[in-house]
């Protein structure tokens, strides 16, 4: 598996996980609690999510060393634009969709949790559309 | 699967080469190995640039090492 997917797997995992988590949290509790808690939960997840992509990336370079000092290809690079491609009208869309709800609503802190959650499933799509390219061969 | 337009004959040449692995072969062009196998089994067409390169590698015109099928 080449070294950019593996990273892509990771990512995709990680972000899942704890994004997945941190918006769980988020939908079962319903704001129940303070909004710091909120707060510092989603700096929580980022630096969470930044400290467990950097060790597995780190790991992964480790367990393959000439893999990760190589340098990108063009089809690491025609896999990235592709994904990009993918990923960037479904944030996108997602954005449109969470300012409609301003219309219907939405607080000003709803919104820009929402438009974090935009942010998240854009970058799951943008690297699972990485992981189908390198499987599906460039 | 659709068949790929483009045959190569990269395994071949690699073979009467002195079973040249993918890796060599990645080296001398500039991409990694996973991306020559792509090349190799159909799944990925390489740039023009790629393709001259590879061809050089053989030394054989590059209408010897790819083949357009569609």
């Amino acid at each position: 598996m080449p070294f950019r997917e593996k990273i892509a797997w990771i990512s995709v995992v990680t972000t899942s996980v704890i994004w997945g988590g941190f918006f769980g949290f988020m939908a079962v509790t319903r704001g129940q609690y303070h909004g710091g808690v909120y707060a510092v939960s989603f700096f929580g997840a980022l630096i969470l999510q930044a400290i467990l992509v950097a060790a597995a990336a780190i790991v992964t370079a480790i367990l393959s060393p000439k893999e990760a000092s190589a340098s990108r290809d063009e089809r690491d690079t025609a896999i990235s634009h592709r994904a990009y491609a993918i990923a960037y009208p479904v944030l996108l869309t997602l954005v449109l969709c969470v300012i409609g709800t301003l219309h219907l609503g939405m607080s000003k802190i709803g919104m820009a949790y929402g438009i974090m959650g935009a942010i998240v499933i854009a970058e799951i799509v943008h690297y699972g559309a990485q992981i189908v390219g390198y499987r599906m061969g460039g | 699967m659709a068949k790929p337009m483009i045959a190569n004959q990269i395994r071949t040449l690699r073979f009467m080469a002195g079973e040249m692995t993918q890796a060599e072969l990645g080296e001398r062009i500039g991409v990694t190995r996973q991306t020559i196998a792509a090349i190799e089994a159909g799944k990925y067409s390489p740039t023009l640039e790629a393709a001259f390169r590879i061809a050089h590698v053989f030394g054989k015109p590059l209408d010897d090492v790819f083949q357009w099928e569609g």
